[in-house]
């Protein structure tokens, strides 16, 4: 390069100095030729000699600083290529910080790493401290997110679990005052509020990447979670379940699946007119169980039901930074809990021509329990050694849990222990026939005290041995296929002998002298039927009653 | 007075009776026996508890034992009771010759049998 200069003052002389050697030379050689006299003919020679000699030593340098040139213009290129390359490769990586590293970054997600810049230590420097600078604004800001996500939970955990307390009060008025209808109308109300509440409490939670606050010990039938969810909701008289296709969901799973039905209700409800029912029907297929949801509203243009069926399915992941000012978390909820669980959800046009939203529970997150169909009396009532498996087979939730619980309950709940201030009453399993008259107040008589005692201390001392062996076979007897009514009891002890291998021979034991506490109610019950049969045949002249003697039903039952 | 009996259940109770919570016939008692009408099946749109509890009763319970053994309250049992008698699953049993049972024969005695002490 810094040869170039003398070759080019040199290259703009030659040829004017190669033109002026050809001019002199044909200038003189006409002298040349024409001359005769040696003598005057020599210098001419000479100039003619240097003329040529000039113009040939011109031509030489012209073409030499040319070749020079040449070379020094290849340079130039060279140079200019690697200048327009790292030009291109600092605009690429101005590119990928403008479209890539801040876009990643203005949705928290991990950032691509920046293009490398050879060669240009420079830029690489800056590029570098940009990196390295937005890293750390990052980090400041999901620290500050994380703060904003600890908050905002613990705060809907208190707010959740505020609700819960006011329902649990509802709950307790109710067994307080357990036979007046406005007290329940009361609890009611101030239950259905603060279970909206809770839900409500409970979405901030999931957002926040939080698990539900509320757990269930026990799998619920699928109508059930539906009921459960709709007990959620504002509108819960407008959900109409249909289908039962026996099959539960597995009790961890219980939680979020309420929530994610009661927020797909939640939105049907308030997506149709108010007037107008919300179908929820289930089924069960191959891979699993489906909740189908319609409503008979207006529907989604399709822009707007790709974005609502992108947010459900959990593809497109909404944390709480970006509800908005109108928070719509209810998809936003239903994904999140999609993507964590399994469930697959869609949102498609209903038939009905609202919306019709689908969920599918994984076949791993379902168990079988017997479908309500078969659980007509007529189908159930084979025998009394059937009866109570047919009775706890009906364990569905509640009454799994129920019979579950009924043990530590029964004995304050059934016997003399009442408390004092609803003490008016007679004991429930009163069998006096006086006091049965509906018009007739509250009293017992004082002689029929012994036998009301009896049921309920009978019940209790019946279900005390066989508490904890008995359990789990009980609470869970839909494990296996659905069962026939009459195969149940083999079913559920097998059941419980999987479950308690060690306590087999305690099991059986206990099993076989002390019938499980679902029993007891029908013992219950065909004690108080023995008991009417014998009074009736001791007065003798039932033939008035309307009805056939009700002694008859459960002393055929006994056989 | 009863901390530890309180038991949650996701379905809560005014869903289970659609917010109704005054029985449709007002002479359900706790002490009120019931007792399943067996020949009659139970509708088909009938949920698991309304089946459970026409189970319950085919012996006679009365209606706090019902309630007990379903671990709900009384006062909502008997909505669902009386729904299940409206629609036939459940009979109230009346025990009639309760009100005949002393007969005027038996009372006059008794009277007599008192005059003369």
């Amino acid at each position: 390069m810094s040869s170039s200069p003398p070759p080019s003052r040199l290259r703009q002389v030659a040829p004017w100095v190669c033109v002026a050697g050809v001019l002199a030379y044909v200038l003189v050689a006409p002298v040349l030729f024409t001359a005769t006299g040696a003598s005057s003919t020599w210098p001419a020679w000479l100039v003619g000699i240097a003329a040529v000699g000039l113009a040939v030593a011109a031509a030489l340098i012209a073409a030499r600083s040319s070749r020079d040139d040449l070379a020094s213009h290849q340079v130039l290129v060279l140079a200019q290529r690697r200048a327009e390359e790292r030009a291109e490769a600092a605009s690429a990586a101005l590119d990928a910080l403008a479209k890539e590293q801040l876009p990643a970054f203005l949705h928290s997600e991990p950032a691509p790493p920046l293009p490398h810049l050879p060669g240009d230590a420079d830029a690489q420097a800056r590029l570098d401290a940009a990196a390295a600078m937005l890293a750390r604004v990052q980090e400041e800001r999901v620290a500050r997110r994380d703060a904003v996500q600890v908050a905002v939970v613990a705060l809907s955990r208190k707010v959740q679990a505020a609700a819960h307390r006011i329902q649990e009060e509802a709950a307790r008025m109710v067994q307080r005052h357990p036979t007046d209808p406005d007290i329940l109308q009361t609890s009611m109300r101030v239950d259905h509020a603060a279970a909206q509440q809770a839900r409500q409490a409970q979405s901030l939670a999931a957002l926040c990447g939080e698990w539900p606050g509320q757990q269930w010990s026990e799998p619920l039938p699928l109508p059930d979670v539906v009921k459960g969810a709709a007990s959620r909701i504002t509108a819960f008289h407008r959900v109409e379940v249909s289908g039962d296709p026996g099959v539960a969901v597995s009790a961890r799973i219980v939680e979020p699946l309420i929530h994610l039905v009661a927020e797909l209700l939640s939105n049907a409800t308030q997506s149709s007119p108010p007037t107008t029912q919300v179908l929820v029907s289930l089924r069960q297929v191959q891979r699993g169980a489906v909740v189908e949801i319609d409503d008979c509203g207006v529907g989604l243009d399709l822009k707007q039901l790709e974005q609502a069926r992108d947010i459900a399915s959990g593809k497109r992941e909404i944390s709480i930074t970006e509800l908005g000012e109108i928070p719509q978390t209810g998809l936003a909820v239903v994904g999140t809990y999609a993507r964590r669980h399994g469930f697959r959800v869609d949102v498609t046009e209903s038939v009905y021509g609202g919306l019709r939203a689908i969920v599918m529970i994984p076949a791993e997150l379902t168990e079988a329990v017997v479908p309500t169909g078969m659980l007509t009396p007529a189908a159930t009532l084979p025998s009394a050694g059937s009866s109570s498996a047919g009775v706890s087979a009906l364990g569905s939730g509640r009454s799994a849990s129920a019979t579950a619980v009924i043990e530590p309950q029964l004995a304050p709940e059934l016997p003399g222990a009442r408390p004092a201030d609803d003490g008016e009453w007679p004991a429930p399993a009163a069998p006096d026939p006086a006091s049965v008259v509906p018009v007739e107040p509250l009293s017992v008589p004082g002689d029929v005290v012994d036998d009301e005692e009896e049921t309920p201390v009978a019940g209790a001392q019946v279900k005390a041995p066989g508490e904890l062996p008995l359990r789990p076979g009980r609470a869970r007897p839909e494990d296996d296929e659905f069962p026939e009514p009459s195969a149940l009891p083999q079913r559920r002890s097998r059941r419980g002998e999987a479950e308690a291998p060690d306590d087999r021979t305690r099991t059986a034991e206990v099993r076989t002298e002390a019938p499980g506490p679902a029993q007891s109610a029908e013992e219950a019950g065909e004690w108080m039927g023995a008991f009417f049969s014998s009074s009736e045949a001791r007065f003798g002249d039932s033939s008035d009653s309307s009805e056939p003697p009700a002694g008859a039903g459960g002393t055929s039952e006994d056989r | 007075m009863d901390t530890e009996e309180y038991r949650d259940h996701p379905v809560r109770s005014y869903v289970l009776t659609s917010g109704r919570a005054h029985p449709s016939r007002n002479t359900l008692r706790p002490e009120t026996l019931v007792r399943a009408v067996e020949s009659r099946p139970v509708l088909s749109t009938a949920g698991r508890l309304e089946r459970e509890l026409v189970q319950l009763c085919r012996g006679t319970l009365a209606l706090a034992e019902v309630a007990a053994y379903l671990q709900l309250p009384v006062s909502l049992v008997a909505v669902m009771v009386s729904d299940l008698v409206d629609s036939g699953n459940l009979t109230i049993r009346s025990n009639h010759q309760a009100h005949v049972l002393p007969g005027k024969d038996i009372l006059e005695k008794i009277l007599d049998g008192l005059r003369k002490l």
